[in-house]
């Protein structure tokens, strides 16, 4: 285990490469997925708002 | 043929697009880690310790497939731009965006990748010979294609198709750095190594040493499709947010939510 973390003394170098790339693509990954959930739920937030407002307006109009 | 067709025009049909995004993307999403971790086994543990290099070699395993996705990307784009341009296609509008962070994100691992192999090996972080350069300058070409869509969309008179306009054309512009990465190592004799694989010829590099690599490079372009359609499913809803069909996906999301809570 630890020759595979050494790499024969370039460890250092190859697994920040690694790390870097996959830091990156996680990174991306990540922050495109979050900017969706976050506008799913204010978009879902406003439907429900909206569901919220024809209620009252019904309930108003029932009793007028 | 014709049914193909049809398919390409109906992707650019945003609700035909997005529930089909939302189904593919788990299984793109599966495959691509599946072989990301495939190739890292393979490239980092099973692959034969380089008499010349060492293990330091190892690198070339994110180095060159970051790379040449760096160009696929772009070449990519180059045809999106053409839909744009040519179709005036919205889809193609945008991927062409989201491409150009995708890519940039894959220059830039080329770049550092690069950097930290040719400390140890060559000596340097950087020199300014030709692939380097133009790989450098990839990068630029990458984000001012951004900037410059960025730059119409989040204007007072938000435009984003001429901002798509702009931006196509400067991807056909830029489509020539292309080539002069390809072959600035045949051009220049300098710091550089000359192609291995890329070229008219048997690879010159051990077989052993090439399957993950290959390996290496198709969960790379998984990783690609991944990124593309996350970004995009993000970019349909934004832009179609107000429309019929995204308000019945939501209900339904809701419905199915609520169902849940009960």
């Amino acid at each position: 285990m630890t020759e595979f973390l050494a790499m024969n003394g370039y460890g250092g170098y190859v697994w920040s490469s690694i790390g870097f790339s996959l830091l990156v693509l996680a990174g991306l990954a990540l922050s495109f997925y979050w900017r969706h959930q976050r506008l799913r739920k204010r978009l879902m937030q406003y439907l429900l708002e909206e569901d919220l407002a024809n209620f009252r307006k019904q309930d108003e109009s029932s009793k007028a | 043929m014709n049914s193909l067709l049809k398919w390409l025009y109906q992707l650019d049909v945003p609700h035909f697009l997005y529930p089909r995004i939302q189904a593919w993307l788990p299984w793109i999403a599966g495959f691509a880690l599946l072989f990301l971790t495939l190739g890292l086994l393979a490239g980092l543990w099973i692959a034969p310790t380089d008499y010349q290099q060492s293990d330091a070699f190892r690198i070339i395993y994110v180095h060159v497939p970051a790379a040449w996705l760096s160009m696929f990307v772009y070449v990519a784009m180059a045809m999106m731009a053409l839909a744009i341009l040519v179709w005036r296609s919205k889809t193609a509008e945008l991927a062409l965006v989201a491409s150009a962070l995708i890519g940039a994100a894959f220059t830039l691992i080329a770049l550092v990748t690069g950097a930290i192999w040719g400390k140890p090996m060559w000596g340097t972080w950087w020199v300014w010979d030709g692939r380097l350069t133009s790989e450098l300058i990839l990068l630029f070409i990458y984000l001012g294609i951004f900037a410059l869509y960025k730059a119409f969309a989040d204007s007072y008179q938000t435009n984003h198709s001429q901002g798509a306009r702009a931006a196509s054309v400067f991807t056909l512009i830029g489509l020539v750095n292309i080539p002069i990465i390809h072959y600035s190592v045949i051009w220049w004799n300098t710091l550089h190594q000359p192609p291995s694989i890329s070229k008219f010829d048997t690879p010159s590099i051990h077989v052993d040493m090439l399957w993950p690599l290959l390996l290496m490079a198709l969960a790379f372009q998984l990783i690609y499709l991944w990124l593309l359609l996350l970004a995009l499913r993000f970019s349909l809803l934004e832009r179609h947010q107000t429309s019929g069909w995204v308000q019945q996906i939501l209900r339904l999301n809701l419905q199915s939510k609520q169902a849940k809570n009960d």
